[in-house]
């Protein structure tokens, strides 16, 4: 049982390329990628929501500081209720 | 002056526009700042999906719900899974006219997509194609927005006023 497995991961592999492989995303890293996305959201949203396009940039960064501010507070709520509220009412 | 619906104007060539390559809409309606910015957004965010999740990020025949999303960028997005589809994937063997990945052993093209890279890439490519789709609308029911330069020569009356 165990001899294919070997045989699968001894398979020789590219190294990354990209836009074709998957990044090779260290640990517990993946959530940084918030930031990005939190960014390029805000610069789509506020180029069609604003009426003039004065000041833009300045609002693309307080639209992205305020979703990132958000996940984090949500990130924490969650947290807080899995780690520490649900075992002290089970007891 | 506030926009009203009355000055809302549809616009459904700035619209196709806008779907066929993102941003294209705004710039017929002579908005190049704004389709500037949603070209860099919407691309942006579709090809970090496709550069955190690999070109397996977007995939119609194994994620069709996440597809559904993505096909909101436009044409791009069917190009993307036509070559995933194509030049990525082989027929199987079990199952008449459907192809599927790879296997390890069967020295693939690409490494697939597994865990949190497959997903975010997915959500990245899928919020790209949304917001795309909220560009569209926008060009759809197109209201015009005020421009600066009035507001600008108005002021520039009132210091000349104040000064005299």
């Amino acid at each position: 049982m165990i001899a294919p497995f070997f045989t699968i991961a001894a398979t020789p592999l590219p190294s990354w390329r990209p836009f074709i492989d998957p990044i090779p995303l260290p640990g517990a890293t993946w959530w940084l990628t918030l930031i990005p996305l939190a960014l390029l959201i805000s610069v789509v949203y506020k180029a069609v929501r604003v009426r003039n396009m004065d000041r833009y940039a300045p609002k693309v960064l307080v639209m992205a500081g305020q979703i990132i501010v958000a996940m984090l507070l949500l990130a924490f709520g969650v947290h807080a209720l899995v780690m520490w509220i649900v075992p002290a009412l089970g007891g | 002056m506030p926009v009203t619906r009355h000055d809302e104007q549809l616009e459904p060539f700035a619209a196709i526009l806008a779907y066929v390559l993102p941003g294209l809409g705004h710039l017929a309606l002579g908005k190049p700042k704004r389709a500037a910015c949603i070209f860099c957004g919407v691309m942006g965010l579709f090809f970090g999906g496709l550069f955190i999740g690999g070109i397996d990020a977007v995939d119609r025949k194994e994620d069709f719900w996440w597809f559904v999303g993505q096909a909101g960028v436009g044409p791009v997005a069917f190009v993307v899974d036509r070559v995933h589809q194509n030049w990525f994937k082989v027929e199987d063997e079990s199952e008449a006219s459907v192809r599927r990945s790879m296997l390890p052993d069967e020295n693939p093209r690409n490494r697939k997509s597994l865990g949190h890279p497959n997903e975010i890439g997915a959500l990245y490519a899928t919020i790209a194609g949304m917001l795309n789709i909220i560009c569209v609308l926008d060009c759809l029911w197109h209201a015009p927005r005020p421009r600066p330069e009035p507001r600008v020569l108005h002021r520039r009356t009132e210091d000349e006023g104040a000064a005299a």
